[in-house]
């Protein structure tokens, strides 16, 4: 071994941009999915495709829970998850309600809405990171509790007193052409982009996701790091409580939103997040928000049942999952070859 | 070094401590409050109410053993109960075991299915399962054109394998009591229940043991899904009406029971004895609930801040065991 020593082997990585490995990405390869709906869509309907506002409430329709797909990639880059995201939505949607009904002004009203999602993801975030509970547990029992109190204040009744820009922000077009939420969405994502992937808060969750014990020996506040990730987490929420109260007209109930920590979750795996933690990237989520509102749309289109689209959701996702796991294995065998070859080189 | 602990120590030192402890102080409250929750009717009908989540957390821990998740056994048990209702009231001179059987085939099919996915195709357990979750869902609307059925379309002797009561207990307690001592047994003293917790302890070291994960987690999902088809059979035939919207979120209950009764969420750890406190805990906590008037909206929020306490206090309690382990550890050296 000792000979092999001054043969120093080249670490240097390799960032080139390489326009092969690019169009075989999981982000391309999403983009092609969602290109092939579109052009089902086209072919399926040409009339209704045509027709200026479909694209834009098909768009429109998949919105309401986007900030919470950008919020549960944090959590998710962590190999942590989040179950109680729905239920802190409603919270936090009840939150401005009721300091509406209250007389609070508008924009203090908004700002009570989203400090009640960073509460509950403060309370999250602590059970998680302080006293070390799994998230999953945390999450599970924390939206029955989320959920109840919302239950508890409203009972029966609807809140119905919302800031009119609302339902601005879920229904209208910017200039009759770009929707808004999706301008909104856009803007979220690309400060979400940077934070992850340039931050250096963003590059501490991919190293406590794939070992938060090495991050602890490398200096990272682990639990620090962790508690700020549930209270993004919340915040979006609360944003998310903004796009879901708008696409429901300007109302809440207590039974609203359920499912949609599900839907998320599944937008978010299918965008190339592992549950596992440390793996992902923000524009696959993006990208895979939008094959869900097209998938979901063009199957409404065909009148398929909401139920058997459900059966479809399921397939896509297991199907997407499926293919990356093999494109996953497939990469380590030629790394695995690789770093053979450089042995067998060295040995020579 | 003392070899003999004192009975103190060993008792809080014990995993169940915690969970005993806000069971004394739930029975205690309720003992003030509402003392008719100890007739001996009411406290039967409170498990015979309960017993599903029973069933669906037994099936529940045999997959976080092996260190996974199963989020799909709510659609399973709504599929197979859909599957079986509409079958039998369209055969109704069939004989009643017949639908016991299918249920138990169809749901060990829906389990092998999230086996396969989860074993041998090594998709991350909380994914596959919500996909499959979503899939046996919609198969349960599609199976049902989504029609309800009504107790009157429900034969008797369908019904009686939860209801006739036998010697005292209702049918469904029997079958309870019974999958708690197969499965506690299966899991502590047979070396396929072993190998299960030997996997959620550590995948590579089971690997170089011998053991092929692929097979174990494969065979402890159909068993899971198997449960809960059997859960699902049990839950119509319980309350003698079937829709496909029946048990949704009834998994997260189940994960809930499990998580209390010990059983460690990344695998490896759990005792059944644990689980059958948690589940008693549980069906109290829901029982007590119902009988306060007007509390029921209550319930989602007081189960929360239960479960919170509860774990909190279980994983409190095992930290402390652990860190006073460590420390005779030390001693010793």
């Amino acid at each position: 071994m000792a000979e092999n020593q001054g043969n120093v082997r080249d670490l240097t990585a390799d960032e080139g941009f390489k326009l092969g490995s690019f169009l075989k990405s999981w982000e391309m390869v999403l983009v092609y999915i969602l290109i092939v709906v579109n052009i089902t869509l086209m072919a399926v309907r040409p009339d209704l495709y045509f027709t200026s506002g479909t694209l834009q409430s098909i768009i429109q329709s998949g919105m309401d829970v986007s900030p919470l797909v950008l919020g549960m990639v944090l959590v998710l880059m962590l190999g942590d998850i989040d179950v109680s995201c729905a239920s802190v939505m409603i919270f936090a949607s009840m939150c401005t309600g009721l300091s509406m009904d209250q007389g609070i002004p508008m924009i203090p009203s908004v700002i009570i809405g989203l400090l009640g999602g960073v509460f509950c993801g403060f309370i999250n975030g602590l059970l998680v990171a302080y006293v070390g509970m799994p998230a999953v547990i945390v999450t599970i029992a924390s939206s029955m509790l989320f959920r109840g109190i919302v239950e508890i204040i409203l009972n029966v009744n609807s809140l119905k007193n919302f800031p009119a820009f609302y339902v601005n922000i879920s229904w209208d077009n910017l200039g009759g052409v770009f929707p808004l939420s999706l301008l909104i969405f856009l803007i979220m994502g690309a400060f979400f982009v940077y934070l992850l992937q340039k931050s250096r808060f963003g590059r501490k969750l991919y190293i406590i996701g794939n070992n938060a014990t090495c991050g602890q020996y490398s200096g990272i506040d682990v639990k620090k790091t962790k508690l700020i990730v549930f209270m993004i987490m919340g915040l979006m929420s609360g944003i998310a409580s903004i796009f879901f109260v708008g696409r429901m007209g300007g109302s809440v109930s207590s039974s609203m939103g359920t499912g949609y920590e599900m839907n998320a979750i599944a937008t978010c795996v299918l965008g190339g997040v592992s549950t596992n933690g440390g793996k992902g990237k923000v524009y696959g989520p993006i990208i895979a928000t939008l094959i869900m509102a097209f998938l979901t749309y063009t199957l409404g289109l065909m009148n398929i049942d909401a139920n058997i689209r459900k059966i479809v959701t399921g397939i896509v996702l297991i199907i997407a999952i499926l293919i990356s796991n093999f494109r996953d294995a497939s990469d380590a065998r030629k790394k695995s070859l690789a770093a053979a070859s450089v042995r067998t080189q060295e040995a020579k | 070094m003392k070899n003999e602990k004192s009975f103190v120590s060993r008792l809080t030192g014990s995993r169940n401590f915690g969970l005993v402890v806000v069971l004394i102080i739930i029975i205690i409250i309720a003992a003030i409050i509402t003392p008719s929750i100890f007739k001996p009717n009411t406290f039967i009908g409170m498990i015979q109410n309960n017993a599903v989540y029973g069933l669906l957390a037994v099936a529940e821990m045999l997959v976080i053993i092996t260190g996974g998740i199963d989020i799909s056994i709510g659609a399973i048990l709504a599929f197979v109960g859909v599957v079986t209702t509409r079958y039998m009231s369209e055969n109704m001179d069939v004989p009643s075991f017949v639908w016991v059987l299918v249920a138990l085939a169809v749901g060990l099919l829906c389990g092998m299915v999230n086996g396969l996915l989860v074993g041998y195709l090594h998709i991350v357990p909380m994914i596959a399962t919500l996909g499959t979750m979503y899939i046996y869902r919609g198969m349960a609307f599609l199976v049902s054109q989504g029609k309800w059925w009504m107790p009157h379309q429900i034969t008797e002797s369908y019904q009686n394998w939860a209801v006739k009561k036998i010697a005292g207990l209702p049918g469904i307690i029997w079958i309870l009591i019974l999958m708690f001592i197969i499965f506690g047994f299966f899991l502590a003293y047979t070396t396929y229940g072993r190998r299960i917790y030997a996997i959620g302890t550590s995948r590579e070291s089971s690997a170089v043991a011998g053991i092929k994960d692929s097979v174990v987690i494969f065979r402890s999902m159909a068993l899971c899904g198997m449960l809960a088809g059997l859960a699902g059979m049990l839950y119509t035939a319980n309350y003698a009406t079937c829709v496909y919207t029946i048990g949704s979120s009834y998994e997260m209950t189940a994960i809930a029971i499990c998580v209390l009764g010990g059983v460690s969420i990344t695998g490896g750890r759990g005792r059944m004895d644990g689980v059958v406190i948690a589940f008693i805990l549980m069906s109290f906590i829901t029982q007590f609930i119902s009988l306060l008037p007007g509390l029921s909206v209550w319930s989602n929020a007081i189960q929360g801040a239960i479960i919170i306490g509860a774990v909190g206090l279980n994983f409190f309690t095992i930290h402390q065991a652990e860190k006073r382990a460590l420390k005779e550890r030390s001693e010793l050296i």
